[in-house]
């Protein structure tokens, strides 16, 4: 028996409104914790090391080192830590060069948040 | 709250495992589910009646279109009146499952228990709706959106595992040989294969280091295993049916790199030290494995975590762990070589155990020599999830 159909979801950003927020504008914003003076990118609700909750957001450069990098038919992909972030994240690498080891983060015009690294000296 | 140690203890009375593969003959999960069941009932000696829960494991509704699936399948399988419940933790299902039935037999709420684990994993969605949707086992926001597959993550846990300890990527294929190897003598297995070297360097690249040959593939199958009381057992089944000694389970952090070391599965070990810590063994004492193995380094991160080696990657290539090697590993074939139809993974692991400490796993796969201890692993997410069972043989009086 065959059956298609589709799903249209409305998710809420919630607590991770600003971080969505600032990726559609190019921006890392992080999670931000008082009381360790450490930032998280992509953010926590609660501060990693306190356990408390993270109280307040922090713009950092946008630039991110790369760590690993995977590539194949599923895509290609790194983890890598925003420079002033204490925790590291997994992003598509787009247009990088296989010996990159920096990129930046790039701006998502609209849709859903995706996290996508981009050669730093380009726009 | 029980103290003594027999009343800490769980009988496996039955145990059953249906073919896993891609079907194409028109049948479905309640099928499969029907057929684990009642050859777990049989070897079981009891009646249906007996059974006071059924708990059913299944990952994702949006395989089988059945939300609440535990009811249907109370229905099926003559259980209507037992009290049901329905375990998801993605690739940990079916383990945490059976840690949910070892605990109702433990606080004494159910005498009988079955567990049944199933999932249309090859068959009811392609392989690229499957990709898509296990993509959001792991954080939806932040790995899911961005579009990284499980294979992608698991690839760059392994790189940063084998990068701190120098491991090469040949042992990947030495991972591959040896589960599928076992898998050729389990009639059940899915890819029962003996892969020679060259073969690899031709296997298409997913995620770099995985080659396609170093996945296991998706499969539809189901699992089922009675627990029972040891006082409620049949006198005949409590004499020799193995127990379940130990059950532990923990979590780590989803996001790989938000974990200390993106390389180590951390709640791995956490979880089978309070499994052995509840049996009262060391791991050494343990005479056989069955780990998740999604990937072939996830099984050499396994074998790590759980402290069956200290150098995971030249064990394997020693041969420690092949089938008639010290302490053998997925003498099923794994997740490589029997298959992989997620909520039935744990169970089938904990079946197949249950199975060889009881003597009665396949001709070519049974062990010789005397078990006393055996060992399945499974988890969810990149080592986020992770479910430890420990069972043991020893009669009952």
């Amino acid at each position: 028996m065959k059956l298609a159909f589709s799903l249209d979801y409305t998710l809420g950003e919630g607590w991770m409104l600003p971080w969505v927020e600032g990726m559609r504008h190019g921006k890392a914003v992080a999670s931000a914790c008082s009381q360790c003076n450490k930032a998280q990118f992509p953010p926590t609700r609660l501060c990693p090391n306190c356990r408390i909750p993270s109280d307040g957001w922090t713009e950092l450069s946008g630039g991110a080192a790369i760590l690993f990098r995977t590539t194949g038919s599923d895509g290609d992909f790194a983890l890598a830590r925003f420079d002033g972030s204490e925790g590291a994240v997994v992003v598509r690498a787009e247009r990088l060069s296989d010996t990159a080891t920096r990129g930046h983060l790039n701006a998502i015009a609209e849709g859903p948040p995706s996290l996508c690294l981009r050669p730093e000296d380009q726009e | 709250m029980h103290h003594d140690l027999e009343a800490r203890l769980v009988l496996i009375v039955g145990a059953s495992l249906t073919k896993f593969s891609r079907r194409r003959d028109g049948t479905s999960f309640r099928d499969w589910a029907a057929e684990a069941f009642e050859g777990a009932l049989q070897m079981a000696e009891i009646e249906r009646t007996d059974i006071d829960a059924l708990i059913v494991s299944s990952e994702s509704d949006f395989f089988t279109l059945q939300l609440n699936p535990a009811s249907i399948l109370a229905q099926d399988l003559g259980l209507v009146g037992a009290a049901p419940l329905r375990v998801e933790g993605g690739g940990a299902s079916g383990q945490l499952a059976v840690h949910a039935g070892v605990e109702r037999v433990l606080s004494g709420r159910a005498r009988h228990v079955a567990v049944v684990g199933v999932d249309p994993s090859a068959s009811a969605l392609s392989g690229d709706s499957i990709r898509k949707l296990y993509g959001y086992s792991f954080d939806f926001w932040t790995d899911g959106l961005t579009g990284a597959t499980a294979t992608a993550l698991y690839a760059l846990s392994w790189q940063a595992f084998a990068a701190a300890r120098g491991d090469d990527d040949a042992v990947l294929n030495a991972v591959t040989k040896k589960n599928r190897r076992n898998a050729r003598l389990n009639p059940n297995a899915h890819l029962p294969r003996l892969h020679e070297d060259d073969e690899f360097a031709s296997s298409p690249m997913i995620a770099s280091p995985y080659r396609r040959l170093h996945c296991s593939p998706l499969s539809d199958g189901a699992a089922a295993i009675i627990l029972s009381a040891p006082e409620a057992a049949p006198s005949n089944r409590r004499k020799s049916a193995p127990k379940i000694s130990g059950i532990g389970a923990a979590s780590d952090r989803p996001a790989l790199g938000q974990r200390k070391d993106p390389g180590v599965f951390t709640a791995k070990t956490e979880a089978a030290k309070r499994a052995l810590h509840m049996a009262e063994i060391s791991i050494e004492a343990v005479d056989l494995a069955e780990v998740y193995d999604a990937y072939a380094g996830a099984e050499l991160q396994a074998i790590e975590a759980l402290g069956l080696s200290g150098r995971p990657a030249h064990d394997v290539m020693d041969g420690r762990f092949n089938a008639d090697g010290s302490c053998p590993i997925n003498l099923s074939g794994g997740l490589l070589g029997q298959g992989a139809p997620v909520g039935a993974t744990g169970v089938a692991q904990t079946a197949t155990c249950a199975l060889l400490l009881e003597d009665r796993y396949h001709d070519g796969l049974q062990p010789s020599r005397g078990l006393a201890h055996a060992l399945a692993d499974t988890h969810g997410g990149v080592g986020t999830t992770c479910a430890v069972t420990v069972l043991s043989t020893g009669t009952i009086a």
